[in-house]
């Protein structure tokens, strides 16, 4: 859970320690904590629009104006995604979809320069494909997990027992923290389950906190039975925890009943037009509590979209 | 918390006026109970109005009244996990409910009593007997239809064994509401929801609307004696409920449960209460964090930690 502070820069200032080794004039340490916050921006249509300056937007943590430090957009930064599937029982009947969104995705929203990962889920968490370019690595990943399971996380409990099917959250957290910790490129969790959690050690807050950390928006698409009249009670929760994780990390939740492969490539091209912004908190405290973070544009009319906060570790 | 919103209609009607200058004020008044303890972790009770700073999202606010009075009467729900996963708890159960009875009700303060597994039933509602509280769980432990009981949010579609995030909520939003008492949920439970409709951040939020603390005590399973991923996950959510929500949470394998319950009942005699009007009156739905600081050295203090502005 370090590093909510994503990407911290600890700068060492130790130069005349090193250029007069003779002298002893005490070093000069700075240490500046950088909270980066990438963010999309959209018009009132819901147009994304690509010309925001940095006087335009005001940064805000736990209410505090922020002083920003830096600002940039960049189209041509190359995109890291993580697709995670629930391979889970409850899940079993949308398998085929899930491979043609798989199909999907790479074709629509992965780019030349742009990498993924496929990561399936039940109760253990098993690694079909590192990162990659290839569609060919990520669908034979899938194809190889849904015909034979081999846990590739170690779990996180001492004797590593999970009950049940659906480890949602520890899918979730394990990816964020052991694969999008990287600083360097856009990255991204898209998420296909039907969010019905029964068997993490992480909960709903932890795996929202490691997306955070990661400054890594949670794109996810809701598979649910909808055969029933209405929804049970563990839909209406599945449902509200993939809304919760994407709202949280700045990212969006779409139901599979919508368009999957517009979405997906929309998601992509969405990402290719972040703003990134990074700021010093004015409270430096590492005290471990949540920020609130929030964006907002003097431009009326747009709608800013970014992750909510960060856990000062 | 739904912030009480005062709506202050002063229409002071002069009989001989045609026109009667009406008056209209808009408050928005946000009231949190504290506990404040020294660094030995004593209850502190001596402290003042200007000792007190209140943030709410980093701004300091306005305090309209600070108050400490130790005879106000207490309302607590008890609520019993008797899902699968705590049968082997249910004689304890029985017994920290007597607990809790004989050390931490006193005259004029009442209790609810709400047995839950994937339903959730009153087994007794308000009451300031404690046989009337011990009467209903026998009657919840022998009657297997439980027909006779009232359901708190009945839902026929929810299956799974333990709907802890949706008792907390529907108890706290369907029972806990009323102003003008001190309000306290005391769970017993290992936490592992696995039925509800509701999250963890739901149930918070619910608690939190009721200026309700959460008391825990955690029972849990361990199976060949280590813990499971579903422990973990139990543990860290019944910590949550009480972080969040200004109470405390109890392991009931390392606690006196009963020495635990007349603490909490003592802790609860002494909160103070402050109210302020925020200065960001607006109604967006957004999460509020608050802050309390005593400006007084070694001063602990513990509350809820936000509200929601709905």
């Amino acid at each position: 859970m370090r590093a909510d502070v994503s990407q911290a820069a600890v700068l060492a200032v130790t130069a005349s320690g090193l250029l007069f080794a003779q002298d002893t004039t005490p070093a000069i340490r700075v240490d500046v904590s950088l909270v980066n916050v990438a963010f999309a921006a959209r018009d009132a249509r819901g147009q994304i629009v690509t010309d925001l300056t940095r006087d335009e937007i005001e940064v805000f943590e736990d209410g505090v104006v922020q002083p920003v430090r830096f600002f940039s957009q960049s189209s041509d930064l190359p995109l890291r995604f993580a697709l995670i599937v629930d391979v889970s029982d409850s899940q079993s009947s949308f398998n085929r979809k899930h491979r043609l969104d798989v199909e999907t995705f790479a074709k629509s929203a992965l780019g030349p320069a742009d990498k993924a990962l496929l990561v399936c889920f039940g109760n253990q968490i098993l690694s079909g494909s590192d990162f990659t370019s290839s569609s060919r690595d990520l669908l034979r990943g899938l194809d190889t997990i849904v015909k034979s399971h081999s846990a590739l996380y170690p779990d996180v409990t001492p004797n590593g027992i999970r009950n049940h099917g659906t480890a949602f959250f520890d899918a979730v957290y394990q990816t964020a923290r052991t694969k999008m910790m990287e600083p360097g490129a856009r990255k991204a969790l898209v998420v296909f389950s039907d969010g019905e959690d029964n068997s993490s050690a992480y909960d709903i807050i932890e795996a929202i906190e490691a997306a955070q950390a990661a400054d890594a928006p949670v794109y996810t698409v809701h598979y649910s039975d909808t055969t029933h009249i209405s929804p049970h009670t563990r839909q209406r929760y599945g449902k509200i925890e993939m809304s919760r994780l994407a709202e949280e990390t700045g990212g969006i939740a779409y139901d599979s009943t919508t368009n999957v492969a517009k979405a997906l490539a929309e998601v992509s091209s969405e990402l290719r037009s972040l703003y990134e912004l990074g700021y010093s908190p004015t409270n430096a405290a590492r005290d471990g509590s949540y920020r609130k973070i929030e964006l907002r544009s003097k431009r009326p009319g747009i709608v800013i979209r970014a992750r909510r906060g960060y856990y000062s570790r | 918390m739904h912030p009480a919103a005062i709506l202050l209609a002063a229409s002071l009607a002069f009989a001989q006026n045609p026109v009667p200058p009406s008056i209209k004020v808009d408050v928005t008044l946000v009231n949190v109970a504290f506990t404040a303890r020294d660094s030995r972790g004593r209850l502190v009770t001596d402290l003042t109005r200007d000792e007190i700073e209140v943030l709410e999202d980093g701004v300091v606010q306005p305090i309209q009244f600070f108050g400490r009075s130790a005879d106000l009467p207490l309302e607590f729900a008890i609520l019993l996990d008797m899902s699968g996963s705590q049968e082997r708890f249910n004689h304890e159960h029985h017994e920290d409910l007597a607990a809790f009875a004989k050390e931490a009700l006193t005259a004029g303060d009442k209790a609810l009593l709400v047995c839950f597994a994937n339903r959730m039933r009153i087994a007794t509602d308000f009451t300031s007997s404690a046989a009337d509280l011990l009467i209903g769980l026998d009657r919840y432990g022998k009657n297997k239809t439980r027909t006779n009981l009232i359901e708190l949010e009945p839902d026929d579609t929810r299956s799974g064994g333990t709907a802890l995030f949706d008792a907390i909520y529907y108890t706290a939003s369907l029972k806990m509401m009323e102003p003008g008492a001190r309000k306290a949920l005391v769970v017993f439970s290992d936490g592992e929801d696995n039925s509800s409709a509701r999250d963890v951040i739901e149930a918070i939020e619910a608690a939190q609307s009721a200026d309700a603390l959460i008391y825990t005590v955690r029972f849990t399973e361990f199976r060949h004696g280590l813990p499971t991923a579903r422990n973990r996950y139990g543990v860290t959510e019944m910590n949550r409920l009480a972080a969040d929500t200004g109470g405390l949470a109890f392991d009931a394998a390392r606690t006196d449960v009963g020495a635990a319950l007349s603490l909490v009942s003592a802790e609860l005699r002494s909160l103070y209460e402050i109210g302020f009007a925020t200065t960001n009156p607006g109604h967006d739905g957004a999460f509020r964090k608050l802050k309390l600081r005593s400006k007084r050295p070694g001063v602990t203090i513990r509350a809820r930690s936000g509200y929601y502005a709905r």
